[in-house]
């Protein structure tokens, strides 16, 4: 027993030796915090680009949640970097969590200022920079419209030059819909977007500017405006509401997903839906229906034959130093090196002639199935601090892996013309209006109350609330925020 | 014995509402294992009820190849035979003690395990103690803090004050220790409840996905529970392009086939399990 017990503490102070051996080793390894992935990301060919490129070994873990970050950060865990999403930068910021680094950028970020553009007033406070800020990957691109059933719509007449572009022929074509199709919905959609009242090619003849990532504000005669507040509102909730009461609009718009309207337009049971160049599943739509043929539909001309849409914009995401961090030097140099041009590219597309290819004209072709098999996940290495000025380039080539999803985005993004408009607070910081989100809450549920079977009364009283409770503050901010930083 | 009219209208009474009972218990299953074995088109256009439509094994395979599936079966599967096989051996030492009316200061004893199960540490607190022991991104974080249950203490409690006090009596004037004892006399007897407490405690550790989500972030490490919750966290979300890897495939095929390929090695064990589970879910309820 005594021999026994002795091998013991020889073989715990062998393995304590070992573990000091190991701590007391100089290599700096950067933990980096990066978005929620389900697949095995040391397989993809991006981080075995990362490993090499980066001139140091990153240990790259996974967040779960907002509350696993608040308990990293109250607990002072020395994480390098964390991805950021715009809800948990405001927190990490008012927390006061995050390192200012506009001096590191200063001295050891070259590449990383070089890439970023326009962006910076977004992690800009009092002088300070916070974070890296990330585009969104597909900014000037509509994100919601209505997209039709075009072999329906041509056995009826309205073929693809006939489609409407003002109020009056849209409303006849949601009537003929519904004589020649009595069994289907016209139109279908969903209370599942940012503004759910709005629809954006219907808003656009009545001048408002919907479809976006921020639709809430728009620019009216160089001031900030909420919607509420946007004299075309009750003209467009009129006419909204007069197709719901014709049946022309889903009854259950109110009540229903997006992924409930998808499997309408889906089942056959919609002709038109309100949904995202991803949401249509259009390549079931033609294993499922011989003739299938879709159709963005316009977006409707205001009395000047103006079209007006609200484009993506802004900051995706942010790439952030905790002040907790062990390495904030090298982490930025890291960073630095995983922007320069070239590496970036190798990261985001892989290695020419093996995942993607270029043409001519300079565009970018990705090769199947290396690009999908080895490239699958390489944007989470680069997740929170992409080029500016080119990712979006490299992100629309990931949108080959499906030719009917990227044939719905290039049309959507089409069909803006020269209407499209980025939010003119998509580059605000928080507001520090502690009620927004049920004022804006407010807003949306009236305003569909309204359309789906409430009186007009519903409008006044969703903007007598806004202006009681604090909205105008909220514009306000925003409004001083553009017309200091923006103009 | 003959039954009665009114006794044999009683029965088959009783039969139908078992049949209703498990049907509920079992449909929206056979719904799920359906609907991951169908095609898209099917899913989408609510054609699958209680059979696959179009077969299809797509959504299993893009869980098999994309997911780190196998690496997290693996860490569940360590974590449930670990957990549940420490957590045994200290539930049963524990309970025999606490059962054995010679015990000193037995009551109080007691009255910390009810303590300890009425009120908790909080996250806070608990997510710092598990800091400072550097715990946090270990497999034993998923293991350890479970390991005690007051609960299934006072379960396997009841189980061994049902034995008879001569087994025990007899065993100890032949001269065995307690621990002999309990090994030979009282376990062999207690194999109905020893089997309830251990089909619980697995079951339980397979499914804990809370603690992984405070204390896991190094993905080599995820329980099954944990990549189930963050294939179905995907699959709400918005799909991106960047987040396409099976085209054509929907979502909900993903989420289906994910909890499908989750829950199917404890279908697997379950009936082996079965026989126990009955006797031992009425240990303690009648006495006599």
């Amino acid at each position: 027993m005594k021999k026994l017990i002795s091998l013991l503490l020889v073989a715990v102070m062998a393995l304590s030796l070992s573990l000091t051996a190991v701590s007391a080793d100089d290599e700096i390894v950067l933990k980096f915090l990066i978005s929620t992935s389900t697949t095995d990301f040391t397989k993809d060919h991006g981080y075995e680009v990362c490993e090499r490129v980066a001139g140091y070994k990153i240990e790259y873990e996974i967040l779960n949640g907002t509350e696993q970050l608040m308990l990293i950060i109250s607990s002072g865990q020395p994480y390098d970097y964390v991805y950021l999403s715009g809800a948990n930068f405001r927190k990490m910021m008012s927390e006061e969590a995050l390192m200012d680094i506009s001096d590191l950028l200063a001295e050891y970020g070259n590449n990383i200022t070089e890439a970023i553009t326009t962006l910076w007033p977004a992690v800009t406070v009092d002088g300070g920079i916070y974070a890296i800020p990330s585009t969104a990957a597909q900014p000037g691109s509509l994100r919601y419209s209505l997209v039709a059933r075009q072999d329906l719509l041509d056995a009826i007449g309205w073929t693809v030059d006939k489609l409407p572009t003002n109020t009056a022929d849209f409303k006849q074509m949601l009537l003929d819909i519904k004589a020649a199709y009595p069994d289907m919905i016209p139109l279908t959609a969903s209370n599942d977007t940012a503004t759910p009242a709005l629809i954006s090619n219907i808003a656009s003849a009545f001048g408002i500017c919907a479809g976006g990532n921020q639709q809430a504000y728009q620019l009216i005669d160089g001031n900030v405006v909420n919607v509420i507040d946007n004299p075309n509102l009750e003209a467009y909730i009129a006419y909204v509401k007069e197709l719901y009461d014709l049946e022309l609009l889903d009854a259950e718009m109110p009540a229903q997903k997006l992924a409930d309207a998808r499997n309408k337009w889906i089942g056959n049971k919609a002709v038109i839906s309100y949904n995202s160049w991803n949401g249509f599943a259009i390549d079931t739509m033609y294993e499922q229906y011989e003739n299938m043929a879709f159709t963005v539909l316009p977006l409707l001309q205001d009395e000047n034959g103006n079209v007006h849409a609200q484009v993506y914009s802004g900051v995706g995401a942010y790439g952030g130093i905790p002040v907790t961090a062990e390495h904030p030097v090298e982490t930025i140099k890291a960073i630095n090196n995983m922007m320069e041009w070239n590496n970036h590219l190798e990261i985001s597309l892989g290695e020419e002639g093996v995942h993607y290819t270029k043409d001519e004209e300079g565009r970018f072709w990705a090769v199947q199935p290396a690009f999908s098999e080895q490239k699958n996940i390489s944007n989470v290495f680069i997740a929170g601090f992409y080029r500016e000025d080119i990712y979006p380039t490299y992100w629309e080539v990931r949108l080959q892996k499906n030719q009917y999803m990227m044939d719905c985005f290039y049309a959507q993004k089409a069909s803006v013309l020269d209407g499209g408009e980025r939010s003119p607070v998509a580059l605000a910081p928080a507001s520090g209006v502690d009620n927004q989100s049920t004022l804006e809450a407010k807003v949306n549920d009236n305003l569909l109350a309204a359309i789906c079977g409430g009186s007009m009364d519903k409008v006044t009283e969703a903007r007598n609330y806004w202006h009681a409770n604090g909205g105008e503050d909220l514009t306000n901010f925003y409004d001083t925020w553009y017309k200091a930083n923006m103009k | 014995m003959k039954l009665s009219r009114g006794e044999k209208v009683y029965v088959v009474a009783l039969n139908i509402l078992a049949v209703i009972c498990g049907l509920v218990c079992l449909l929206p299953v056979l719904n799920l294992i359906s609907k991951s074995l169908s095609s898209p088109k099917a899913v989408y256009n609510n054609w699958v009820i209680f059979w696959p439509v179009e077969f299809n094994t797509a959504g299993w395979s893009y869980i098999w190849v994309y997911t780190s599936y196998l690496r997290s079966l693996l860490n569940s599967v360590i974590i449930t035979l670990s957990g549940t096989v420490i957590s045994l051996v200290i539930t049963i030492l524990t309970s025999y003690a606490l059962a054995h009316p010679k015990l000193k200061g037995r009551k109080l004893l007691t009255y910390l395990y009810v303590f300890a199960m009425v009120f908790s540490a909080g996250t806070l607190p608990m997510y710092f103690q598990l800091k400072s022991y550097n715990l946090l991104n270990t497999l034993w974080v998923l293991i350890l803090p479970s390991l005690v249950s007051p609960y299934y203490t006072f379960v396997l409690k009841g189980g061994f004050e049902s034995v008879p006090d001569s087994l025990e009596e007899a065993a100890r004037i032949d001269g065995a220790s307690y621990t002999r004892t309990l090994v030979s006399v009282i376990l062999p007897v207690s194999k109905a409840s020893i089997a309830t407490i251990v089909i619980f405690t697995a079951v339980a550790y397979w499914n804990r996905y809370f603690d992984a989500l405070l204390y896991i972030t190094k993905q080599q490490l995820k329980p099954l529970s944990l990549l189930l919750y963050e294939v179905i966290k995907l699959a709400n979300i918005e799909q991106t392009a960047d987040e396409i890897y099976g085209q054509g495939l929907s979502q909900e095929i993903k989420s289906t086939s994910m909890v499908v390929m989750t829950i199917l090695p404890m279908l697997a064990i379950y009936p082996f399990m079965q026989r126990y589970f009955v006797k031992g879910v009425m240990v303690g309820s009648v006495k006599g």
